[in-house]
């Protein structure tokens, strides 16, 4: 029987900057009010179901909510600074789309060394009653493990571990992976230990792939340099001092092969990228502001065998 | 030609490594019965208890055809009452491999890629607040 669509899940990932997992915040009251100002867009404009944020605590997520003033959306807290590893990750969804079954922090040790592999969240999914299993993960900064270091190959072994415990458990999982993993998606960490392709077909064809749709998403933004492509962007993380290049494209979404199958729930890639608008853009642009990340946006298409 | 000897070869190494994880596993999980048993009187065991499931499962699941699922998990008992149920602390993964292995209890899920950090994973365990209750709980009177 045919697949027809019956609407769409939207996904998007944005590291705030306001709560980085340090020990001292340089985030004022007025980068507050601006995220906030920032997230209703997202959510009035763009549109989202699962918002998962990055380098926020507690305090910033429940004033992010009210800022919404929704009764709609809820939020699932999983910043935690209790220990020396720091936890800033949290999401704001949609409970009319979606309901929040399960959720964990996933760390990995190596030789003693705990890293913060992700969270991982079950949610089931109300139009189709699927599963989605959601792990968001910010990995440490270049400054912490620069490249080369062996805990970006082990971060993505431990990440790729996961999802094979979760497809072991069930097989066909959906499986959306929000993070800023401060590489670029052709990192060994990202595309030979995680195992996220750039190729569909791939993914598809070998078990254990996943697909990254963010490969799309390095270069320039436009095609030429025409004074009215004034906004121009090749990333979603902008630092003013890179030898080569300024942006990178940390901030990636990326999709287990469940979702490029004739199934209940489809990736529609005409709906993933970046979200760059004039406000934001010239704020990472600036040295002196503490935002330096765009967000990423993917989108699900929900389907029934009508 | 395919060199089937040096095939075998790094099969028997694998198997030896494999070996040598899952004795160093454990001896770790001994050290720690044997805390337990010596701090509490309490039994310490990997275990395989029947899967918990939430409530849509159970009912996808509740045919006479179908057998509960197990799962492995580190357990406790009072030896003192042998007739009694194991009490899950934490479930348990351990991988062909031996490492990584894997503990999921509370809102924590730790994979361990060495003994040492098996070691301290299980120490992080054993000093969260629901194990205490779990020993406090099986050694009132």
């Amino acid at each position: 029987m045919p697949w027809s669509s019956t609407g769409l899940l939207k996904v998007i990932w944005w590291n705030t900057s306001l709560a980085p997992p340090v020990n001292v915040r340089s985030a004022t009251a007025d980068d507050l009010v601006f995220v906030v100002d920032y997230v209703r867009f997202l959510r009035h404009q763009v549109g989202f179901d699962l918002l998962a944020l990055a380098e926020v605590n507690a305090e910033d997520l429940r004033t992010i909510l009210q800022g919404l003033n929704d009764p709609s959306l809820r939020v699932h807290d999983s910043s935690d600074r209790r220990s020396s590893l720091k936890f800033d990750t949290g999401v704001i969804y949609d409970s009319t789309k979606v309901t929040l079954e399960e959720s964990r922090t996933l760390t990995d040790k190596f030789h003693s060394t705990t890293m913060k592999t992700g969270h991982q969240m079950i949610y089931r999914v109300t139009a189709t009653g699927d599963p989605l299993f959601l792990i968001t993960s910010h990995w440490p900064s270049k400054r912490t493990a620069p490249d080369g270091a062996p805990r970006r190959a082990e971060l993505g072994t431990a990440l790729r571990h996961r999802i094979q415990a979760i497809h072991e458990d069930t097989p066909e999982a959906f499986v959306i992976l929000a993070g800023d993993y401060n590489d670029d998606p052709y990192a060994d960490s990202l595309a030979e230990h995680l195992g996220a392709t750039r190729d569909r077909t791939m993914a598809k064809r070998r078990k254990g792939l996943l697909y990254n749709p963010f490969w799309r998403k390095m270069g320039e933004s436009h095609d030429d340099d025409h004074d009215d492509n004034n906004m121009r962007f090749c990333g979603t993380y902008y630092y003013d001092g890179g030898q080569i290049n300024r942006w990178h494209t940390f901030d990636q979404i990326i999709f287990s092969s469940s979702f490029l199958t004739d199934k209940s729930m489809r990736l529609d890639e005409r709906r993933c990228g970046v979200i760059a608008t004039e406000v934001l853009w010239s704020k990472v642009l600036k040295s002196n502001q503490i935002f330096d990340h765009l967000p990423v946006f993917g989108t699900v298409e929900l389907r029934s065998q009508a | 030609m395919t060199d089937f000897f040096q095939s075998l070869i790094r099969g028997v190494d694998a198997a030896e490594h494999a070996e040598f994880a899952h004795n160093e596993i454990r001896s770790v999980l001994e050290s720690v019965a044997s805390a337990i048993n010596r701090g509490f009187g309490l039994e310490f065991s990997v275990v395989s208890l029947p899967k918990q499931m939430n409530a849509l499962e159970a009912l996808a699941t509740s045919t006479i055809f179908t057998k509960p699922e197990k799962e492995t998990w580190l357990a406790l008992r009072n030896p003192n009452f042998a007739q009694t149920d194991w009490t899950p602390l934490a479930r348990w993964e351990v991988s062909a491999e031996g490492f990584p292995c894997r503990i999921v209890y509370d809102r924590t899920d730790v994979q361990c890629h060495d003994r040492g950090s098996l070691e301290d994973a299980l120490s992080e365990m054993l000093s969260s607040a629901s194990t205490g209750g779990t020993i406090l709980r099986m050694t009132r009177p």
